[in-house]
């Protein structure tokens, strides 16, 4: 996995870059601003100018992951009065790489999430810039029971995508589709018996997500709040789950949440997205630990108070480490 | 009943399936129970009444209720039973095959429509406007006195306007079920467009239709009566609850039961069709 290194615009943040991290690794990391993305030969625009914009959420230059099987360029998205959901977001992640999309609603991170699926809500439109993957995405989605089919019994639902992705018939695709429930942790009476999703808990309807997304053999999952609509219980549940099935099956993960510990348990790196823009990127640590942003600082100490929060990290990163259903 | 599952965090109880769930709807089993009463009756009636629906007997003619003509005889001296039941074959088979082809048509154009969108939503959308500002009756009337009295023009009518209705339904519910996630979901999985419109979309449809089909049929069987009633509907001497009505009104003061009888018969028919529409309702309600 290709490490990344963050590089601070000028402004407002040029006073910490003292203490901001500095993991250069320059034999793989790549600027993707102006150098363009390693593999793409692709007509890029040409370079914008270095010039640090007046914000103080100042252009954050992400980097490139070495061979990056999804790269968001300058993504921009706009309403039709021209309004801007999303300015010049760019990242790009590695096989395997897993990254954090950190930031309040309405900051645009589901957005810039589902731009990466086609997914845009009708009325959005991508006005600039670009999203380049050539590999297999699935998404999953923030509200279980609202992303299955109400009328038809969940295992069918599963099997229906096995079919159809991985070209297998009806019984190989029930008996494929059983497998997976049983890697997500899902009871047995689900293979007796018919359930439909009203009849599951939030938590098994998301596994049941999660199993139709991994149905499709993806090589990027993507999640748009997985947890949010879950107890607080099965949210650790459903964390586990995800940071374990991407430690075995190696997908590339991207992450969407409005909370910055999760973000930082499941994924290396985290981006801080605020009113449509990146305004940090890097690795998961340093930023929690080292935050640029005035915004990223106040995130963080919201969310957890410092002192604790560093033993506690350590903790959580040990955990997991050992991959850890507790 | 089936058990919970033992993980820790067990969904809610799974709701009654099947027929504990009808048993709990008073409104449809009263309206099936009252439906198949009336095809039961409709399918034996030669072997019920020893009369003929059409054969006159001059020598009986306007006689009272009585053991022997439960409803009495008309002024053609046939048992009105018979003939009731008989109508009933005519009426109720007319309804539902004028019903099946619009049914089938509407759906598939309205959730198409629905689902894409685009210029075919406003084709669609542009047609059952029109249509419905069209009033039903002019239509068939003129199209039963182009096409001759008879059963043909009902036909006809039904499918040229009769879709329109289902259309409009199945349209706002795929145009409205296109938005949930779940069928962005499905399409996210690549699962191909034919596969969700007919295996996701269509079952979340039908329920609905279905209510709207029943709540149709009533308007159908009552148009079939107007146009007997009118005279422009079934010919004599096919039994029909509309021509009865029309032919006991000379009678109205002796024979009451000539008019009033079919006239039941039509409410109890509406009544049925109505309860089971609302008892469908209340079950595709409480299963979501």
């Amino acid at each position: 996995m290709s490490e990344r290194e963050t590089a601070a615009a000028a402004g407002k943040n040029g006073a910490k870059i003292g203490t901001e991290p500095r993991r250069v690794e320059e034999a793989n990391a790549v600027h993707n601003s102006n150098s363009g993305t390693p593999g793409n030969a692709e007509a890029r625009p040409a370079g914008r100018p270095e010039i640090p914009t007046a914000t103080a959420a100042a252009q954050v230059r992400t980097t490139a992951a070495a061979d990056p099987i999804l790269v968001v360029d300058r993504l921009t998205l706009s309403v039709a009065s021209g309004q801007n959901l999303v300015q010049d977001v760019s990242f790009s992640l590695g096989r395997g790489d897993s990254l954090g999309i950190v930031g309040e609603s309405g900051s645009g991170k589901s957005l810039t999430l589902r731009a990466v699926l086609g997914l845009l809500p009708s009325g959005v439109k991508r006005t600039g810039g670009e999203v380049r993957h050539t590999v297999r995405s699935a998404m999953v989605f923030q509200d279980p029971r609202g992303a299955l089919d109400p009328l038809c019994p969940v295992v069918k639902q599963v099997a229906e995508v096995v079919r159809y992705r991985q070209g297998k018939n009806r019984r190989e695709a029930r008996a494929e589709a059983l497998k997976l429930l049983g890697l997500l942790g899902l009871p047995d009476s689900l293979k007796r018996e018919d359930r439909y999703p009203n009849q599951l808990s939030g938590g098994q309807c998301q596994r049941i997500v999660i199993a139709l997304a991994l149905a499709c053999r993806p090589d990027i999952l993507l999640c748009d709040e997985p947890t949010t609509a879950l107890d607080v219980t099965v949210q650790r549940q459903i964390i586990d789950l995800i940071a374990r099935l991407q430690r075995e099956l190696g997908f590339a993960l991207v992450f969407v949440t409005h909370n910055l510990a999760i973000a930082a348990e499941v994924c290396t790196r985290i981006a801080v997205m605020r009113q449509g823009r990146l305004v940090e990127e890097g690795p998961s640590v340093d930023v929690l630990v080292r935050p640029r942003d005035p915004y990223t600082q106040m995130l963080v100490e919201a969310v957890l108070p410092l002192p604790e929060f560093v033993s506690e990290s350590e903790d959580r990163t040990r955990d997991s480490g050992e991959g850890g259903t507790r | 009943m089936s058990h919970r599952s033992i993980s820790p965090e067990a969904g809610p109880l799974p709701a009654g399936r099947g027929w504990s769930r009808v048993r709990r709807t008073p409104a449809l089993l009263a309206g099936s129970f009252m439906m198949l009463v009336l095809i039961l009756l409709a399918v034996f009636i030669p072997w019920i009444s020893p009369y003929d629906p059409i054969a006159q007997d001059l020598s009986a003619f306007l006689r009272p209720p009585s053991a022997d003509h439960w409803l009495g005889t008309d002024q053609l001296g046939r048992d009105l039973f018979t003939r009731l039941v008989y109508a009933a074959r005519t009426d109720l088979g007319i309804m539902v095959l004028a019903e099946i082809i619009p049914f089938c048509l509407g759906i598939t154009i309205g959730m198409l429509a629905g689902y894409y969108g685009g210029w075919v939503d406003t084709v669609v959308s542009l047609v059952t406007d029109t249509f419905i500002a069209f009033p039903f009756y002019l239509i068939i009337i003129i199209v039963a006195f182009a096409s001759g009295a008879g059963a043909q023009g009902i036909y006809i009518t039904f499918m040229l306007v009769g879709w329109i209705v289902f259309a409009r339904v199945s349209r706002g519910l795929a145009a409205s079920l296109k938005r949930q996630e779940w069928i962005a979901s499905a399409q996210t999985l690549g699962l191909p467009g034919w596969r969700i419109l007919l295996r996701h979309l269509l079952p979340n449809i039908l329920p609905q239709a279905v209510v709207v089909l029943m709540t149709d049929m009533v308007g159908i069987l009552v148009a079939i009566v107007t146009l007997g009633y009118l005279g422009i509907g079934i010919a004599p001497p096919t039994p029909d609850w509309g021509t009865m009505i029309a032919d006991g009104q000379s009678f109205m003061t002796t024979a009451w039961w000539l008019s009033a009888m079919p006239g039941l018969a039509v409410v109890y028919t509406g009544l049925a069709l109505s309860l089971i529409g609302d008892g469908l309702a209340d079950l595709w309600r409480r299963k979501s």
